[in-house]
Protein backbone atom coordinates (compact mmCIF):
# COMPACT_ATOMS: atom_id res chain seq x y z
CA UNK A 1 0.00 0.00 0.00
CA UNK A 2 1.62 3.21 -1.05
CA UNK A 3 1.17 6.50 0.73
CA UNK A 4 -0.35 8.21 -2.25
CA UNK A 5 -4.10 8.73 -2.26
CA UNK A 6 -5.61 9.45 -5.63
CA UNK A 7 -7.99 12.33 -4.97
CA UNK A 8 -9.09 13.42 -8.40
CA UNK A 9 -8.50 13.01 -12.11
CA UNK A 10 -9.42 15.88 -14.40
CA UNK A 11 -9.34 15.44 -18.16
CA UNK A 12 -10.22 17.98 -20.83
CA UNK A 13 -9.78 18.64 -24.53
CA UNK A 14 -9.92 21.77 -26.68
CA UNK A 15 -9.74 24.16 -23.74
CA UNK A 16 -7.54 27.15 -22.95
CA UNK A 17 -7.29 26.48 -19.20
CA UNK A 18 -7.95 23.67 -16.79
CA UNK A 19 -9.16 24.16 -13.23
CA UNK A 20 -8.56 21.37 -10.74
CA UNK A 21 -10.93 22.27 -7.94
CA UNK A 22 -11.73 21.03 -4.44
CA UNK A 23 -8.68 18.81 -4.17
CA UNK A 24 -6.73 20.46 -1.35
CA UNK A 25 -8.25 19.97 2.08
CA UNK A 26 -7.40 19.50 5.73
CA UNK A 27 -6.88 15.79 5.01
CA UNK A 28 -3.38 16.24 3.60
CA UNK A 29 -0.50 18.68 3.90
CA UNK A 30 1.42 17.59 0.79
CA UNK A 31 0.02 16.88 -2.67
CA UNK A 32 1.47 15.38 -5.81
CA UNK A 33 0.03 16.29 -9.20
CA UNK A 34 0.99 14.53 -12.43
CA UNK A 35 0.00 16.03 -15.78
CA UNK A 36 0.27 14.82 -19.38
CA UNK A 37 -1.18 16.37 -22.51
CA UNK A 38 -0.64 18.32 -25.69
CA UNK A 39 -1.50 21.76 -27.05
CA UNK A 40 -2.16 23.46 -30.35
CA UNK A 41 0.50 26.14 -30.71
CA UNK A 42 4.24 26.24 -31.14
CA UNK A 43 6.67 26.71 -28.26
CA UNK A 44 4.28 27.42 -25.42
CA UNK A 45 4.77 27.64 -21.68
CA UNK A 46 2.14 26.39 -19.24
CA UNK A 47 1.64 28.63 -16.22
CA UNK A 48 -0.37 28.07 -13.06
CA UNK A 49 -2.35 29.92 -10.42
CA UNK A 50 -3.90 28.70 -7.20
CA UNK A 51 -7.66 28.68 -6.61
CA UNK A 52 -8.75 29.80 -3.16
CA UNK A 53 -11.42 28.40 -0.86
CA UNK A 54 -13.99 30.79 -2.34
CA UNK A 55 -13.40 29.26 -5.73
CA UNK A 56 -11.62 32.32 -7.11
CA UNK A 57 -8.42 32.13 -9.10
CA UNK A 58 -5.72 34.04 -7.22
CA UNK A 59 -4.36 36.75 -9.50
CA UNK A 60 -2.77 38.97 -6.88
CA UNK A 61 0.90 39.80 -7.42
CA UNK A 62 2.04 37.58 -4.58
CA UNK A 63 3.80 34.81 -6.48
CA UNK A 64 7.55 34.28 -6.65
CA UNK A 65 9.15 31.66 -8.88
CA UNK A 66 12.50 30.38 -10.09
CA UNK A 67 13.01 27.79 -12.81
CA UNK A 68 15.98 26.31 -14.62
CA UNK A 69 14.98 25.34 -18.14
CA UNK A 70 17.38 22.83 -19.69
CA UNK A 71 17.14 22.76 -23.47
CA UNK A 72 18.99 20.11 -25.46
CA UNK A 73 19.68 22.49 -28.33
CA UNK A 74 20.13 25.83 -26.57
CA UNK A 75 21.64 27.49 -23.56
CA UNK A 76 20.05 26.66 -20.24
CA UNK A 77 17.72 29.41 -19.10
CA UNK A 78 17.14 30.76 -15.60
CA UNK A 79 13.58 32.07 -15.43
CA UNK A 80 12.81 33.82 -12.14
CA UNK A 81 10.79 36.69 -10.81
CA UNK A 82 9.10 38.08 -7.72
CA UNK A 83 5.72 39.65 -7.01
CA UNK A 84 4.09 38.21 -10.10
CA UNK A 85 0.45 37.29 -10.57
CA UNK A 86 1.16 33.72 -11.69
CA UNK A 87 3.60 30.81 -11.38
CA UNK A 88 5.53 30.42 -14.59
CA UNK A 89 6.75 27.53 -16.70
CA UNK A 90 5.33 24.30 -15.34
CA UNK A 91 6.58 22.93 -18.66
CA UNK A 92 7.74 24.23 -22.04
CA UNK A 93 6.77 22.30 -25.17
CA UNK A 94 5.41 22.35 -28.69
CA UNK A 95 2.25 21.36 -30.47
CA UNK A 96 2.02 17.74 -31.51
CA UNK A 97 4.83 16.45 -29.32
CA UNK A 98 3.09 16.44 -25.93
CA UNK A 99 4.47 17.19 -22.49
CA UNK A 100 4.57 15.80 -18.96
CA UNK A 101 5.21 17.31 -15.56
CA UNK A 102 4.93 16.53 -11.88
CA UNK A 103 4.29 19.01 -9.08
CA UNK A 104 4.58 18.74 -5.33
CA UNK A 105 2.52 21.30 -3.42
CA UNK A 106 3.01 21.99 0.26
CA UNK A 107 0.47 23.37 2.75
CA UNK A 108 -1.98 24.80 0.20
CA UNK A 109 -4.99 24.43 2.50
CA UNK A 110 -3.32 25.96 5.55
CA UNK A 111 -4.48 29.47 6.32
CA UNK A 112 -1.41 30.12 8.41
CA UNK A 113 1.36 29.30 5.94
CA UNK A 114 2.33 30.15 2.39
CA UNK A 115 1.62 27.66 -0.42
CA UNK A 116 4.81 26.23 -1.92
CA UNK A 117 5.30 24.36 -5.18
CA UNK A 118 8.05 22.20 -6.72
CA UNK A 119 7.88 21.47 -10.45
CA UNK A 120 9.66 19.02 -12.74
CA UNK A 121 8.63 18.84 -16.38
CA UNK A 122 9.66 17.75 -19.85
CA UNK A 123 8.63 18.76 -23.37
CA UNK A 124 10.09 19.48 -26.79
CA UNK A 125 9.85 23.13 -27.94
CA UNK A 126 10.91 23.39 -31.61
CA UNK A 127 11.42 19.66 -31.48
CA UNK A 128 14.28 20.00 -29.00
CA UNK A 129 13.97 17.96 -25.82
CA UNK A 130 13.72 20.24 -22.82
CA UNK A 131 13.44 19.65 -19.09
CA UNK A 132 12.70 22.14 -16.36
CA UNK A 133 12.92 22.16 -12.62
CA UNK A 134 11.46 24.93 -10.53
CA UNK A 135 10.14 26.33 -7.30
CA UNK A 136 7.32 28.76 -6.60
CA UNK A 137 5.47 30.22 -3.68
CA UNK A 138 2.21 32.08 -3.18
CA UNK A 139 2.93 34.53 -0.38
CA UNK A 140 -0.55 34.53 1.06
CA UNK A 141 -1.61 32.98 4.35
CA UNK A 142 -4.90 31.88 2.88
CA UNK A 143 -6.52 28.54 2.22
CA UNK A 144 -6.17 27.20 -1.35
CA UNK A 145 -8.36 24.37 -2.60
CA UNK A 146 -7.32 24.01 -6.22
CA UNK A 147 -5.03 25.01 -9.06
CA UNK A 148 -5.45 26.37 -12.60
CA UNK A 149 -3.20 25.51 -15.56
CA UNK A 150 -3.40 28.00 -18.42
CA UNK A 151 -1.60 30.07 -21.07
CA UNK A 152 -1.99 27.55 -23.89
CA UNK A 153 -4.78 26.00 -25.93
CA UNK A 154 -4.83 22.39 -24.82
CA UNK A 155 -5.79 19.76 -27.35
CA UNK A 156 -5.94 17.34 -24.46
CA UNK A 157 -4.82 17.27 -20.86
CA UNK A 158 -5.01 14.78 -18.00
CA UNK A 159 -4.35 15.90 -14.42
CA UNK A 160 -4.13 13.46 -11.53
CA UNK A 161 -3.97 14.79 -7.98
CA UNK A 162 -2.76 12.69 -5.06
CA UNK A 163 -2.56 13.33 -1.33
CA UNK A 164 0.46 12.05 0.60
CA UNK A 165 -0.88 10.05 3.50
CA UNK A 166 0.77 10.47 6.91
CA UNK A 167 0.74 7.50 9.29
CA UNK A 168 1.54 9.21 12.54
CA UNK B 1 -14.29 5.64 -5.35
CA UNK B 2 -10.54 6.28 -5.26
CA UNK B 3 -10.72 8.70 -2.36
CA UNK B 4 -13.39 9.16 0.24
CA UNK B 5 -12.46 12.34 2.05
CA UNK B 6 -12.60 13.23 5.70
CA UNK B 7 -13.81 10.36 7.83
CA UNK B 8 -15.90 11.05 10.92
CA UNK B 9 -13.99 8.50 12.97
CA UNK B 10 -10.50 9.62 12.08
CA UNK B 11 -8.45 10.27 15.17
CA UNK B 12 -5.81 12.26 13.35
CA UNK B 13 -5.96 14.81 10.61
CA UNK B 14 -4.15 14.31 7.35
CA UNK B 15 -4.04 10.53 7.53
CA UNK B 16 -6.14 9.45 4.57
CA UNK B 17 -7.56 6.59 6.66
CA UNK B 18 -10.23 4.19 5.40
CA UNK B 19 -12.83 2.11 7.19
CA UNK B 20 -12.99 -1.65 6.48
CA UNK B 21 -16.16 -1.27 4.43
CA UNK B 22 -14.52 1.41 2.33
CA UNK B 23 -11.49 -0.82 1.78
CA UNK B 24 -13.80 -3.57 0.55
CA UNK B 25 -15.50 -1.15 -1.82
CA UNK B 26 -12.18 0.15 -3.10
CA UNK B 27 -10.95 -3.40 -3.63
CA UNK B 28 -14.06 -4.20 -5.67
CA UNK B 29 -13.48 -1.07 -7.72
CA UNK B 30 -9.85 -2.01 -8.32
CA UNK B 31 -8.67 1.16 -6.62
CA UNK B 32 -7.25 -0.34 -3.43
CA UNK B 33 -3.51 -0.78 -3.15
CA UNK B 34 -2.42 2.81 -3.33
CA UNK B 35 -1.68 4.83 -6.38
CA UNK B 36 1.63 3.27 -7.30
CA UNK B 37 1.85 -0.27 -8.60
CA UNK B 38 5.19 -2.01 -8.32
CA UNK B 39 5.39 -3.55 -11.79
CA UNK B 40 8.83 -5.12 -11.59
CA UNK B 41 12.02 -5.08 -9.54
CA UNK B 42 15.62 -6.09 -10.21
CA UNK B 43 18.33 -7.04 -7.73
CA UNK B 44 21.81 -8.27 -8.50
CA UNK B 45 25.08 -8.95 -6.68
CA UNK B 46 27.43 -9.77 -9.57
CA UNK B 47 28.44 -7.74 -12.57
CA UNK B 48 25.45 -6.83 -14.70
CA UNK B 49 25.87 -4.77 -17.82
CA UNK B 50 22.32 -3.76 -18.62
CA UNK B 51 19.31 -3.32 -16.41
CA UNK B 52 16.22 -4.03 -18.45
CA UNK B 53 12.53 -3.76 -17.75
CA UNK B 54 10.65 -5.64 -20.44
CA UNK B 55 7.18 -5.53 -18.92
CA UNK B 56 6.13 -1.89 -18.58
CA UNK B 57 2.35 -2.38 -18.63
CA UNK B 58 2.44 0.61 -20.92
CA UNK B 59 -1.10 -0.14 -22.05
CA UNK B 60 -2.28 0.64 -18.51
CA UNK B 61 0.01 3.43 -17.31
CA UNK B 62 0.87 6.69 -19.02
CA UNK B 63 3.22 7.75 -16.22
CA UNK B 64 5.94 5.49 -14.77
CA UNK B 65 8.51 5.92 -12.01
CA UNK B 66 11.88 4.18 -12.19
CA UNK B 67 14.14 4.05 -9.16
CA UNK B 68 17.73 2.79 -9.41
CA UNK B 69 20.26 2.32 -6.62
CA UNK B 70 23.35 0.85 -8.26
CA UNK B 71 27.12 0.74 -7.80
CA UNK B 72 29.18 0.66 -10.99
CA UNK B 73 32.31 -1.48 -11.29
CA UNK B 74 34.44 1.58 -11.88
CA UNK B 75 34.36 5.29 -11.15
CA UNK B 76 33.67 8.36 -13.23
CA UNK B 77 31.32 6.96 -15.80
CA UNK B 78 27.95 8.07 -16.99
CA UNK B 79 24.49 6.52 -17.07
CA UNK B 80 22.11 6.00 -19.96
CA UNK B 81 18.58 5.02 -21.00
CA UNK B 82 17.54 3.39 -24.23
CA UNK B 83 14.08 2.31 -25.30
CA UNK B 84 12.69 -0.66 -27.16
CA UNK B 85 9.56 -1.08 -29.23
CA UNK B 86 9.82 -4.85 -29.56
CA UNK B 87 9.71 -5.92 -25.95
CA UNK B 88 13.45 -5.76 -25.40
CA UNK B 89 14.56 -7.91 -28.33
CA UNK B 90 16.59 -4.89 -29.39
CA UNK B 91 17.03 -1.35 -28.13
CA UNK B 92 16.91 1.70 -30.35
CA UNK B 93 20.32 3.38 -30.70
CA UNK B 94 19.57 5.40 -33.84
CA UNK B 95 21.38 8.72 -33.79
CA UNK B 96 18.83 11.49 -33.78
CA UNK B 97 16.10 9.52 -32.04
CA UNK B 98 16.98 10.91 -28.61
CA UNK B 99 17.61 14.29 -27.02
CA UNK B 100 18.64 15.19 -23.49
CA UNK B 101 19.57 18.14 -21.31
CA UNK B 102 21.03 17.77 -17.83
CA UNK B 103 22.41 20.07 -15.16
CA UNK B 104 25.29 18.55 -13.18
CA UNK B 105 25.95 19.88 -9.65
CA UNK B 106 29.23 19.09 -7.91
CA UNK B 107 29.76 19.89 -4.24
CA UNK B 108 33.24 21.18 -5.05
CA UNK B 109 31.55 24.11 -6.75
CA UNK B 110 31.37 23.10 -10.39
CA UNK B 111 27.97 23.26 -12.09
CA UNK B 112 27.74 22.50 -15.79
CA UNK B 113 25.31 21.85 -18.62
CA UNK B 114 25.23 18.62 -20.64
CA UNK B 115 22.98 18.34 -23.66
CA UNK B 116 22.42 16.94 -27.13
CA UNK B 117 19.58 17.20 -29.63
CA UNK B 118 20.98 14.52 -31.91
CA UNK B 119 21.81 11.55 -29.75
CA UNK B 120 21.50 7.78 -29.97
CA UNK B 121 20.84 7.43 -26.25
CA UNK B 122 19.51 9.49 -23.35
CA UNK B 123 22.56 10.30 -21.22
CA UNK B 124 21.66 11.36 -17.71
CA UNK B 125 25.09 11.52 -16.04
CA UNK B 126 25.71 11.10 -12.32
CA UNK B 127 29.31 10.68 -11.28
CA UNK B 128 29.28 7.57 -9.09
CA UNK B 129 32.27 5.80 -7.63
CA UNK B 130 33.12 2.14 -7.31
CA UNK B 131 33.32 2.04 -3.53
CA UNK B 132 30.56 0.46 -1.51
CA UNK B 133 29.08 3.71 -0.31
CA UNK B 134 29.37 5.51 -3.64
CA UNK B 135 26.28 4.25 -5.41
CA UNK B 136 24.26 6.15 -7.95
CA UNK B 137 20.76 6.78 -6.65
CA UNK B 138 18.17 8.12 -9.04
CA UNK B 139 14.48 8.55 -9.66
CA UNK B 140 13.15 8.90 -13.19
CA UNK B 141 9.67 9.73 -14.41
CA UNK B 142 8.64 8.42 -17.82
CA UNK B 143 5.62 9.74 -19.75
CA UNK B 144 3.54 8.40 -22.67
CA UNK B 145 5.41 5.11 -23.16
CA UNK B 146 2.36 3.28 -24.45
CA UNK B 147 1.13 5.84 -26.94
CA UNK B 148 2.28 5.14 -30.54
CA UNK B 149 1.59 8.75 -31.54
CA UNK B 150 3.48 10.51 -28.77
CA UNK B 151 7.09 11.04 -27.84
CA UNK B 152 8.23 9.28 -24.68
CA UNK B 153 9.59 11.79 -22.19
CA UNK B 154 11.85 11.36 -19.16
CA UNK B 155 12.71 13.59 -16.23
CA UNK B 156 15.44 12.47 -13.87
CA UNK B 157 17.11 13.44 -10.61
CA UNK B 158 20.15 11.64 -9.19
CA UNK B 159 22.55 11.85 -6.30
CA UNK B 160 25.86 10.05 -5.95
CA UNK B 161 29.44 10.27 -4.80
CA UNK B 162 32.82 9.86 -6.43
CA UNK B 163 35.37 11.34 -4.07
CA UNK B 164 32.95 14.21 -3.73
CA UNK B 165 29.20 14.55 -3.69
CA UNK B 166 27.39 15.37 -6.89
CA UNK B 167 23.84 15.41 -8.14
CA UNK B 168 22.10 15.80 -11.48
CA UNK B 169 18.70 16.83 -12.69
CA UNK B 170 17.27 17.09 -16.16
CA UNK B 171 15.69 14.78 -18.66
CA UNK B 172 15.40 13.51 -22.17
CA UNK B 173 13.04 12.41 -24.85
CA UNK B 174 12.73 9.68 -27.42
CA UNK B 175 11.79 12.09 -30.18
CA UNK B 176 10.51 9.40 -32.47
CA UNK B 177 6.90 8.57 -31.77
CA UNK B 178 6.45 4.88 -31.06
CA UNK B 179 5.18 2.56 -28.38
CA UNK B 180 7.95 2.01 -25.85
CA UNK B 181 7.46 -1.40 -24.24
CA UNK B 182 10.91 -2.00 -22.73
CA UNK B 183 13.68 0.18 -21.35
CA UNK B 184 17.37 -0.41 -20.75
CA UNK B 185 19.56 1.39 -18.21
CA UNK B 186 23.33 1.01 -18.41
CA UNK B 187 26.67 2.59 -17.53
CA UNK B 188 30.07 2.94 -19.11
CA UNK B 189 31.76 3.00 -15.71
CA UNK B 190 33.93 -0.07 -15.27
CA UNK B 191 32.02 -2.35 -17.56
CA UNK B 192 28.72 -2.56 -15.75
CA UNK B 193 27.08 -2.53 -12.36
CA UNK B 194 28.63 -4.46 -9.50
CA UNK B 195 25.47 -4.62 -7.44
CA UNK B 196 22.29 -2.79 -6.72
CA UNK B 197 18.57 -2.83 -7.18
CA UNK B 198 16.01 -1.14 -9.41
CA UNK B 199 12.25 -0.71 -9.27
CA UNK B 200 9.61 0.09 -11.86
CA UNK B 201 6.28 1.56 -10.78
CA UNK B 202 3.17 2.51 -12.67
CA UNK B 203 1.32 5.57 -11.48
CA UNK B 204 -2.20 4.30 -11.07
CA UNK B 205 -5.14 5.83 -12.82
CA UNK B 206 -8.73 5.87 -11.62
Amino acid sequence: MSNLRLINETTASSVSSVDVTDVFSADFDIYKISVVGDFTNTNQIINARFINSSGSVVTASNYNYAILSMESGNLFVEDRNQNQNYMRRMVYSHTGVDFGFVLYIFNPYSSSSYSFLLSQGTGAPSGKGTSNKGIAVLKQTASMTGIRFYNVDFTDISVKCYGLRVDS
Amino acid sequence: MPYIGTQPNDVKKNTGLYTPSEILQLTKDGSWGGSLELIDSLSWTSTTNNLEFTNLKEDIYDVHIIQVKARPNGPSGSFYYRTSSNGGTSYDSTTGNYQFAVQRCFANGTFDEQKSNNAGVIELYGNAGATVQARSNRTTYMYNAGNPNKYTYFTDHSTCDNNGFNSTFGGGVRSSASVVNAIQFFTNAGGGFANGEAFLYGVKQI
